[in-house]
């Protein structure tokens, strides 16, 4: 039997692929420790995203490659570690987040609360912890979507300091948890970002690996306002299908670009509708619009969602449906979801400059 | 990811300067009086269209905020705060093109 040596190990890792970059694991930096013991291989691979759900399958798929490229039964250990983005900043309430995600959209009512809320809860499932805030002050939904009771309200810290408020394992905030539910929010642009500011940076998140911000449709005052204040690690952009939300989609995404805010990808909600009565299957919004974005501004199709009234009355219920149905074909779309925003944000981790150190010297 | 970001930013206080390190290694310096007198907030523009001038002799440097990825907010001796400078900017300025800068 032949020697198995590191180097050949290197060279037959470098054409195994992560089944969602589709980059091979030596370019990503995935390998943590790796040695040959009795000529057998000891592979300890580290993965930027959490994938609970998929250590199994990972594993498997890279000891199978390991044996069909020779190497006689391998060890092969997986295990996850979000890494945290370089531009993060180091102050105050903010420090213990690791990665903040933006998800927006250029038109109103795509769906980007409901993507938002699942999109979080199938992260925290896959083993991440988790925060959401509900930056859209004008109609926050979040305290409906979680099923928050009307009479919680953030308990507060020292008079100035918020605690989240925890709902199936996520850290959440609202301008909804402040107001009444029925009463307006009746504020113009500097009274809203200010207040917008206030909520992210007075609230206690702690330590987490994501935190997820629900924004207001459009690219005003509090978008860009938010944008340029808070380093927001990568956007995603939510859109169905149709020519009208697709052309305010694109601004959204020219925006990001303006303000210096990496784009993840796209994830195209309400794709298609299967009719519950025929089974018919029904591209209502159109097909392929999104991909054909995607491609056009060299960004990832992150996921495809269907227009299915259970994702409307999971959140109208206070239950999203990554939380009401866990196992059910609609959270494999989101946990599918969460592991591409999830992967991307790794890659582009690895690659984003360190924000710059500011000194003050005397002399 | 902003590619343009300096990697450090440095109030020389003694010098009045602030020295700015880029990645492709050169070094840019601006006076502290060329920053508060480019300073681009909406106040302080509106001032130079109408021709009034900038009080600038006395403006130091406090304080520097970052701004995300996109710049720095720089807080001066004579109260003013409100002035936000995207990296591109303080290029400009360096080079004597600031006011370019501000009508591209």
């Amino acid at each position: 039997m032949a020697v198995i040596t590191e180097q050949s190990v290197y060279v037959a890792l470098g054409f195994i692929m992560d089944p969602f970059l589709q980059r091979d694991y030596v370019s990503l930096k995935a390998i943590e420790t790796l040695s040959v013991v009795d000529n057998r291989v000891q592979l300890s691979l580290k993965l930027g995203y959490p994938a609970a759900s998929m250590l199994g399958k990972i594993t498997l798929h890279v000891k199978t490659q390991l044996q069909a490229a020779g190497f006689e039964d391998p060890e092969v250990r997986v295990v996850t570690d979000v890494v945290a983005s370089p531009s993060q900043t180091a102050e105050g309430h903010l420090s213990g987040i690791k990665n903040i995600i933006s998800v927006a959209s250029g038109k109103g009512g795509v769906g980007k609360s409901t993507t938002a809320v699942n999109l979080a809860l199938a992260l925290h499932a896959e083993g991440a912890s988790v925060g959401i805030l509900d930056a859209d002050i004008y109609g926050p939904s979040q305290r409906t979507m979680l099923g928050v009771a009307d009479d919680v309200k953030p308990e507060l810290v020292d008079e100035k300091y918020l605690k989240p408020v925890i709902r199936m394992g996520i850290k959440s905030m609202s301008v909804g948890y402040l107001s009444e539910e029925k009463a307006p929010m009746i504020w113009r642009g500097p009274m809203a970002t200010r207040m917008l500011s206030q909520l992210m940076e007075q609230t206690i998140w702690g330590d987490l690996d994501y935190l997820v911000i629900d924004m207001p449709p459009g690219t005003g005052d509090i978008q860009i306002s938010l944008a340029q204040k808070i380093s927001v690690s990568g956007a995603v952009i939510v859109s169905t299908p149709q020519q009208v939300a697709l052309i305010d989609a694109r601004k959204g995404i020219e925006m990001f670009n303006k303000v210096g805010i990496p784009v993840l990808g796209i994830v195209e909600n309400m794709a298609t509708h299967i009719c519950s009565n025929c089974g018919h299957e029904e591209s209502i919004f159109g097909a392929h619009g999104a991909e054909a974005m995607a491609k056009e501004y060299q960004v990832a199709l992150l996921g495809s969602l269907p227009l299915d009234s259970r994702i409307r009355e999971d959140v109208d219920q206070g239950l999203p449906t990554v939380a009401s149905d866990p196992t059910g074909p609609l959270t494999a779309a989101y946990t599918s979801l969460a592991h591409n925003v999830a992967a991307q944000l790794w890659q582009l981790n690895q690659t984003t400059p360190v924000s710059p150190e500011i000194v003050m010297l005397e002399e | 990811m902003n590619s343009d970001m300096p990697l450090s930013i440095k109030l020389k206080k003694r010098a009045s300067l602030l020295e700015l390190s880029w990645s492709e290694g050169d070094v840019d310096q601006i006076s502290e009086q060329n920053l508060r007198r480019y300073c681009a907030c909406s106040g302080c523009r509106a001032k130079k269209q109408v021709g009034v001038e900038l009080m600038t002799d006395n403006a130091s440097v406090t304080d520097m905020v970052l701004m995300g990825t996109t710049g720095v907010q720089i807080k001066f001796s004579d109260g003013h705060d409100r002035g936000i400078y995207p990296w591109g900017y303080l290029r400009a300025i360096a080079k004597g093109e600031g006011e370019v800068f501000l009508n591209d």
